[in-house]
């Protein structure tokens, strides 16, 4: 059992030096056997003029082990940045209700814009939702049409807002002609386009020939598949579609709430937000009805994480697996490596050099190519994750920044202890062989 | 002879009749006692099947449903155990992409209407525990209402669990 004050101690320090306090206690085995190892010496010069004697041989065996810490540690880095990106695309839809089914599938819809065919929530539960004293914003999101490889949504002006803030350029959409696009969407203000039914290969361009919307607005950049949306007012949707405006006789040009629930044609979700965190998890028990759905996207999507947790351990443990084996590798290298030097070593142990002398020599040079390596590694790292975070935000939409982190950093300081400590071994093997026969090699 | 062979087979039916009636109503008043155990009821309010994991760590997050029959909307305000210092009626949410709890102050229950207390949801939370909680024990708990308290047992499930070992009996 750990004791009581232990705990109060530790947890009472900030996450920052605990992280610092975990990576030193990794690199501890490292610096320890180094100060034992050249204690009373100084090897340095020595090792530098060996390893500038077989530079570019040295350079191979750095360059290895650079690519091996820099591909683990960039795996690590990259599974955190995906999972925070995912979990920023959805951090503005606090709760969604849409009609009962898989909560899953309507997370993919409605945060990812991963459209389906779903049942309708009709206008008297929108009015519901809507007239619901804890409800701060009740937000239509009717998805279902296209243009080119963005999606067009209906929704209101002041989901608009809630998503991306004031507009990056242009206005807001006021007529039901207007759209506000997302700022990776590939239409400039002013340019005219006409939505085609459905979404991906299923679209049917031609269905709604006879619409022409203009873009008006440009929204800030959000992170989230959102980016390359056009979103336009709901009623535009709806009359796209031939249906009701969602207002009464004499109101019909009105865009935004309040709706009447009589012409309120569907919405296949609805986002409701609270002020308070308290409020959204009263709206979810009141909403989950035999009609309508609730759910937060942010537990389903921590759900979805959770099942990935044991890729991430997986992945975790390919990322050791793989240092191990290149540990085994370096060392093998460095037996052979030393076997190069064999000859100027047995020299000094015949010119009378001390074997510890000889022993720290041996050691501090496999211990500069592993310590070289792993710094170049972390190099490698950031560059690979720069790259990849690049290609997955590209493909997605979903803005994907990952940075190494703490975790990453433990990873290298444990992956440098545990090889300068089996770099003793060479350390010791060149010590074992006969002076005589190296000199005369 | 055939007398005594009738006399023989129904005493021993009987003895069969009697075995089977108090192995029923056995099994019925177990099951009696293991419903009062998962069920918990006072003026209109039902929790029903509170559960938390194992763990040797100092925090535990308690889950239940409750179900308001009451006719007047309620809150659920808090709890309170003996085996920790603090129990505080705590929401799931992503920050900056991991998973956290914040402390809630209050959760409002129409009348007719369930809230669940889940994983990845709405909890109460058991902050410093004064011991280890071990799979199939049971803890004390009573929870904080605006209408009162109700005290009802917390069955500790596996460390991974993800629903009570009754979820589905409708005690």
């Amino acid at each position: 059992m750990v004791p009581e004050f232990w705990n109060e101690f530790w947890y009472g320090l900030p996450v920052t030096v605990q992280d610092a306090i975990w990576f030193a206690l990794l690199l501890l085995p490292a610096t320890l056997v180094g100060i034992v190892v050249v204690w009373s010496y100084r090897p340095f010069s020595l090792v530098s003029a060996m390893i500038w004697r077989y530079r570019w041989t040295n350079a191979l065996f750095v360059v290895l082990i650079a690519i091996s810490v820099g591909l683990g540690v960039g795996l690590i880095a990259q599974e955190r940045g995906i999972r925070k990106g995912t979990a920023r695309a959805a951090e503005k839809f606090d709760l969604v209700v849409t009609a009962p089914g898989s909560e899953v599938q309507m997370m993919l819809a409605t945060v990812y814009l991963q459209p389906v065919d779903v049942p309708l929530l009709d206008g008297r539960t929108y009015d519901a939702i809507a007239a619901n004293e804890n409800v701060a914003l009740a937000a239509p999101i009717a998805y279902g049409d296209s243009f080119g490889d963005s999606s067009v949504i209906g929704t209101t002006a002041a989901f608009v807002t809630h998503l991306a803030g004031d507009l990056a350029d242009g206005r807001m959409f006021a007529g039901l002609d207007e759209a506000v696009v997302g700022a990776r969407a590939g239409l400039d203000l002013g340019a005219s386009f006409t939505p085609a039914h459905g979404v991906g290969d299923a679209a049917e361009e031609d269905v709604h020939e006879s619409v022409s919307l203009t873009v008006v607005g440009r929204m800030a950049a959000t992170g989230s598949p959102w980016d390359r949306a056009i979103l336009v007012p709901v009623e535009s949707v709806w009359k796209v579609h031939g249906l009701p405006l969602g207002h009464a006789p004499g109101r019909e040009g009105q865009i935004g709430p309040p709706f009447d629930p009589a012409y309120f044609p569907g919405t296949p979700a609805i986002l409701v937000r609270a002020d308070q965190l308290w409020a959204n998890y009263a709206l979810r028990s009141e909403f989950t009805t035999e009609r309508t759905m609730a759910f937060f996207p942010g537990a389903v999507l921590s759900q979805l994480h959770g099942l990935l947790g044991d890729v991430r351990q997986v992945m975790s443990v390919m990322a050791v697996v793989t240092q191990v084996l290149v540990t085994a590798g370096v060392l093998a290298g460095l037996a052979v490596l030393i076997r190069l030097y064999a000859r100027r070593l047995a020299l000094l142990r015949a010119l009378g050099a001390p074997d510890r002398f000889v022993f720290s020599v041996v050691w501090t040079y496999a211990a500069t190519l592993i310590g070289t390596g792993a710094v170049a590694g972390i190099a490698v790292g950031l560059a690979a994750v720069g790259v990849i975070s690049g290609i997955v935000t590209a493909r997605t939409d979903i803005l994907v920044e990952a940075t190494l982190g703490w975790p990453e950093f433990d990873l290298v300081a444990g992956f440098v202890s545990i090889t300068v400590l089996m770099a003793l071994l060479p350390a010791f093997v060149a010590l074992s062989r006969d002076v005589i026969t190296d000199l005369r090699s | 002879m055939p007398k005594l062979v009738t006399v023989l087979a129904a005493v021993l039916v009987g003895f069969a009749g009697v075995a089977i009636a108090h192995d029923v109503a056995g099994e019925h008043g177990r099951e009696e006692e293991d419903a009062h155990h998962h069920l918990a009821e006072a003026n209109g309010v039902r929790a029903l099947h509170a559960w938390t994991r194992a763990t040797d760590e100092k925090t535990a997050l308690v889950f239940v449903t409750i179900e308001n029959a009451s006719g007047a909307e309620i809150r659920l305000e808090g709890a309170e155990s003996g085996v920790a210092a603090r129990a505080e009626l705590v929401g799931f949410r992503l920050k900056d992409g991991e998973p956290d709890f914040a402390r809630l102050p209050f959760v409002p229950v129409k009348p007719g209407h369930v809230l669940i207390l889940q994983p990845r949801g709405l909890a109460i939370r058991l902050s410093d525990l004064d011991h280890p909680l071990a799979k199939g024990e049971e803890i004390e708990l009573e929870f904080h209402f605006d209408s009162g308290h109700l005290p009802m047992h917390v069955q500790v499930e596996a460390t991974d669990a993800a629903q009570h070992s009754h979820a589905g009996h409708q005690h």
